[in-house]
């Protein structure tokens, strides 16, 4: 439309020397459209408000609804406007998030459309591409919201029956004679308040009706920690389907972790995948217990990635697991334990861990390997594929 | 987002297999039905030319005041149905069931019948329709006056301008294959359609707008009586411009405004299409609104700017132009100088003596004008014809173009085939009269021929001939003699090519019948002849073409032939004794094909 400022000029000039006034209007008209059409523009744009509201959050298999809201704060209208979602290939839920909206005069209109949890990840949502122009072809804007969200896909989580793992010892509150550790949610008894008793001890109620200070006997216990071990190295894994072992393994450490919290243990998360948010190496979760810790858990799960490290599990996993509390319950889920890594987890087993390896790659001479783990205190499971779990479900309950 | 309809075009009565396959493609393929019935654009084009028309019958109207009365608008009204039929028929045409009728002879049909019909409302309306005897005496002139040309040629021009831009939008419009492509598509079998420049189309339709825009304003600008004497709203019914010239200009620019936003919508309309976005339905709803409204508020804010008080910024305008003019012309004339004063001193001659003039040419010789060349037709037979040719060509004209609209023109035939019949058994017995007629008459020659009598002979004494006639009978005689003994000349043969050849068979023959004479006498003796062998033959032909027989019968009838030649085709004129000579040559051709 460069003619019509070649147009308008003539149109000027005409009515200048001809003295024809009249075609000033012309002048006006089609002038006036020009400048018109680009200040309505810019000014719309400028007052347009673009939110979207969603979860961020969403487990495997869900569908998480968006909804896109475009405000326009402007009394100008917007003919039309060409929005273009940019979302991730395993959000997908349809072929292409395009739409052609027209916002009216300080209305709110709002787009909604779906996104599908394929796969657990760390996803990026955005930006919003927005397109639009005026009614006569002078002004076409395109611009991009800043607003990216991020989205996380927690990893699949099974129930624990069908990891085919002893649903009893070692894991659960175990009653203990040493009177070293007392749960304060376990209430015992009262005794005589002696000195040196921790005021926090003291039972106020009693005290008051036997008009003597008596403190709070508690029962002893024992809180087994569980620490998940997660190796995600990718020369551990064999080549020929990495990437699905290493996804699976990452379910089985969910499945235990979603275990754990509602058995309510704590549980702690050490792994040597790669965070994709920091892109460093994960750092590890110590054990605590709660939904909290579970979605933290999750979120880390959901956010990590295979890749290339440099020291193996032997070499790597001693110094992750030195100041771990006696008596905490290591489970490794890898998929290849060598003699090395056999002898580290039997030092572990010494210091007073009970260890439990969850083999999740096809092992040689697992038999093997699996009796001489059970002479050096450690529980060897083959935890391949489904079908391997219905197995070891059988074992488990028999 | 956009309704893709297929066509459903019923089936033509009887319908064959040729139609019921074609129906059946048809409906195959989508089109943009929406975009192809929409009545808006039609109306928005109607009424941008018929703005333009108006402001040019207004410019005819000032030349010729009287012409204004009722030419003027008959012409208008005319061109306003022009551009309602282009838009019509070219719509109708970009219907995927009339694909077949897009042909130049059927809007030649159009353009033919839009041009019978103002032919006749000039003549109605101006009040000049002619005699009878003036259609059949002079039939250009009273079909061609000045006021058809000018109307016709308005006319067609409103009727192209329609065309054209109609035929732009449409292009706009989704075109099949693309509709195709999008409904076939599928994940790695894409479908590739034609790509379509739209915003070129669109630009071109705008730079037409444009175009007409400042034809209006300058021609508008050319009706002006005088000053404008008035400022502010009211100058513009104070311009000394018709009012509804100002009203045509104004309208004008805003319906190609309103016609822009609806190419602007197609175009979008399209890409979305395209590329598969879905739109919500209040943005094709809302889109002629909001320009209407734009449209509105924008016309009427300008209507509150000043108008008027633009003379001194003319002059300062004219002014500043005048600077730069002059500007660069003096730039350019020092230049000049420079150039010529360099060229002065590099050749330092003085300057030719002006050439005397050159006598005047002679005048022309007088002309002679020719002698009319009586005819023994009537003088309205060319006339006539002429009406009957033109007849039968808006004939066929209409039939073309409304059996395309559906129009049933079956009664129209049967009159046809009547008349055909009849006139196949008149003619029949004319035909029948005349064989009749020629076989008395072949009877008679015959009959005339046997008696020995032969056509030249009846030429030779029908009268007396002069010179070249003669020397054409010696010819045509000596060609009718050369037939009866077996040596015509052959078709396409040239009589210079006729004539070694007829030499060279006559001294044959003439050889041949002496031999055979001595033959004739040695048998007698008792001798007996043997054949010649081949070679024997060849080398008697080359001594046949070097006898004297064959160099005189050549002679003779070169002779014959140049004259005839000279005669007949270079018409110079042959002296008597010529004549003479060439009778005497015959006489001896005569002889030698003996005669």
């Amino acid at each position: 439309m460069n003619n019509l400022f070649w147009a308008l000029l003539l149109l000027f000039l005409v009515g200048v020397l001809l003295r024809m006034d009249w075609v000033y209007y012309l002048v006006y008209v089609i002038g006036g459209m020009w400048v018109f059409s680009h200040w309505w523009i810019k000014r719309s744009v400028g007052k347009l408000d673009v939110q979207r509201q969603l979860a961020d959050h969403a487990f495997l298999g869900e569908k998480i609804p968006v909804e896109v809201r475009f405000t326009n704060r402007s009394w100008l209208p917007l003919p039309w406007l060409q929005l273009q979602e940019l979302v991730p290939l395993d959000l997908k839920d349809a072929l292409d998030y395009s739409m052609v909206i027209s916002v009216g005069s300080r209305a709110v209109v709002e787009h909604d459309y779906t996104l599908y949890c394929k796969r657990r990840g760390y996803y990026a949502l955005g930006p919003l591409s927005l397109r639009t122009g005026d009614l006569f072809g002078f002004v076409d804007t395109v611009w991009q919201t800043n607003q990216i969200v991020h989205i996380t896909v927690y990893p699949q989580v099974l129930a624990l029956h069908k990891l085919g793992l002893p649903s009893r010892a070692p894991f659960g509150v175990i009653a203990s004679r040493q009177r070293l550790f007392e749960d304060p949610t376990r209430l015992a008894g009262v005794r005589a308040y002696t000195n040196g008793d921790s005021q926090r001890a003291i039972h106020w109620k009693a005290s008051a009706h036997s008009d003597s200070l008596l403190v709070k006997k508690f029962q002893p216990a024992i809180a087994l920690n569980v620490a998940i071990v997660l190796d995600l190295n990718r020369e551990a894994y064999p080549h020929v389907g990495e990437y699905g072992l290493s996804e699976w393994a990452i379910v089985i450490a969910a499945s235990i972790a979603s275990h754990m919290v509602q058995q309510r243990q704590p549980v702690g998360l050490i792994t040597n995948g790669l965070d994709v948010v920091s892109d460093q190496l994960a750092a590890a979760l110590p054990s605590r217990n709660g939904q909290g810790q579970l979605m933290s858990i999750l979120s880390l799960l959901a956010r990590l990635k295979m890749h290339v490290f440099a020291q193996d599990l032997a070499t790597w996993l001693p110094k992750q697991i030195a100041h771990l509390e006696w008596g905490t319950t290591l489970i490794v889920v890898t998929p290849q334990l060598d003699e090395q890594a056999l002898w580290v987890l039997h030092n572990a087993y010494r210091r007073g861990s009970q260890v439990i390896v969850l083999l999740c790659a096809p092992q040689i001479d697992l038999e093997v390997l699996q009796s001489r783990g059970k002479r050096l205190g450690i529980a060897i499971y083959k935890t391949i594929w489904e079908k391997d779990l219905e197995a070891l479900e059988t074992l488990g309950t028999g | 987002m956009v309704e893709i309809a297929q066509t459903n075009k019923p089936t033509e009565t009887g319908a064959d297999a040729k139609n019921s396959a074609s129906t059946l493609l048809e409906r195959s393929v989508p089109y943009d039905q929406p975009w192809l019935t929409s009545l808006l654009r039609p109306v928005l084009i109607a009424i941008l030319v018929a703005c333009l028309d108006l402001v040019i019958m207004a410019c005819i109207a000032r030349v010729e005041p009287a012409l204004a009365g009722n030419y003027v608008p008959t012409i208008l009204f005319f061109s306003i149905i022009a551009v309602l039929l282009g838009c019509i028929t070219t719509t109708f045409l970009a219907q995927p069931a009339h694909r077949h009728r897009r042909t130049p002879l059927y809007r030649l049909a159009e353009v033919g019948l839009l041009l019978a019909v103002i032919r006749l409302a000039i003549w109605l309306v101006t009040g000049t329709l002619p005699t009878p005897m003036e259609f059949l005496v002079h039939p250009l002139s009273t079909l061609l006056d000045g006021l058809f040309i000018i109307g016709g040629l308005i006319v067609i021009f409103s009727w192209m301008m329609a065309t054209d831009l109609t035929r732009d939008l449409l292009r706009l419009a989704l075109q099949a294959d693309e509709l195709y492509a999008m409904q076939t598509d599928r994940i790695g079998e894409m479908v590739r359609s034609s790509h379509t420049d739209r915003p070129s189309i669109l630009r071109s339709v705008a730079n037409r707008w444009i175009a007409g825009g400042m034809l209006m304003i300058l021609l508008a600008a050319s009706l002006r009586l005088g000053p404008p004497t008035g400022n502010g709203l009211f100058a513009l019914t104070q311009q000394n411009i018709q009012p509804s010239v100002i009203g045509a200009v104004i309208l004008y620019f805003l319906t190609g405004l309103l016609l822009i936003s609806q190419g602007q919508l197609a175009l979008l309309r399209s890409r979305w299409t395209i590329d598969r976005v879905p739109s919500a339905t209040n943005v094709l709803r809302n889109w002629p609104l909001y320009v209407l409204a734009l449209i509105l508020i924008i016309g009427v804010g300008a209507m509150l700017l000043p108008f008027g008080g633009t003379f001194y910024l003319a002059q300062i305008v004219g002014g500043l132009i005048s600077l730069v003019f002059n500007t660069l012309f003096g730039i350019f004339q020092f230049f000049m100088m420079l150039l010529m004063l360099l060229i002065s001193l590099i050749t330092g001659k003085e300057p030719p003596p002006a050439q005397e003039k050159a006598a005047p040419p002679p005048p022309p010789p007088p002309v002679v004008d020719a002698q009319p060349q009586v005819s023994h037709l009537p003088v309205w037979a060319g006339g006539a014809l002429f009406w009957l040719i033109m007849a039968l060509l808006l004939g066929y004209a209409a039939y073309i173009y409304f059996s395309g609209r559906g129009m049933n023109f079956a009664w129209l035939k049967a009159l046809w085939q009547s008349l055909r019949e009849r006139w196949l058994q008149w003619f029949g017995a004319y035909q029948q009269w005349q064989m009749t007629r020629v076989r008395a008459a072949a009877e008679r020659a015959d009959a005339l021929n046997k008696a020995g009598d032969n056509s030249f002979g009846s030429w030779r004494q029908s009268g007396n001939l002069d010179a070249n006639q003669r020397v054409r009978y010696l010819y045509l005689s000596l060609l009718h003699a050369a037939a009866q003994v077996g040596l015509p000349r052959a078709e396409g043969e040239t009589p210079l090519q006729y004539a070694p050849r007829l030499a060279k068979e006559i001294a044959s023959l003439h050889n041949e019948r002496t031999d055979s004479d001595r033959l004739d006498s040695k048998d007698a003796t008792g001798t007996v002849s043997l054949p010649l062998r081949e070679e024997e033959n060849s080398q008697g032909i080359e001594k046949l073409e070097q006898a004297p027989e064959t160099t005189a019968a050549l002679q003779n009838v070169q002779a014959l032939t140049d004259a005839f030649i000279q005669v007949r085709y270079a018409q110079v004129p042959v002296e008597t004794t010529e004549v003479s000579r060439l009778q005497q040559l015959w006489e001896q051709i005569k002889r030698q094909l003996s005669l």
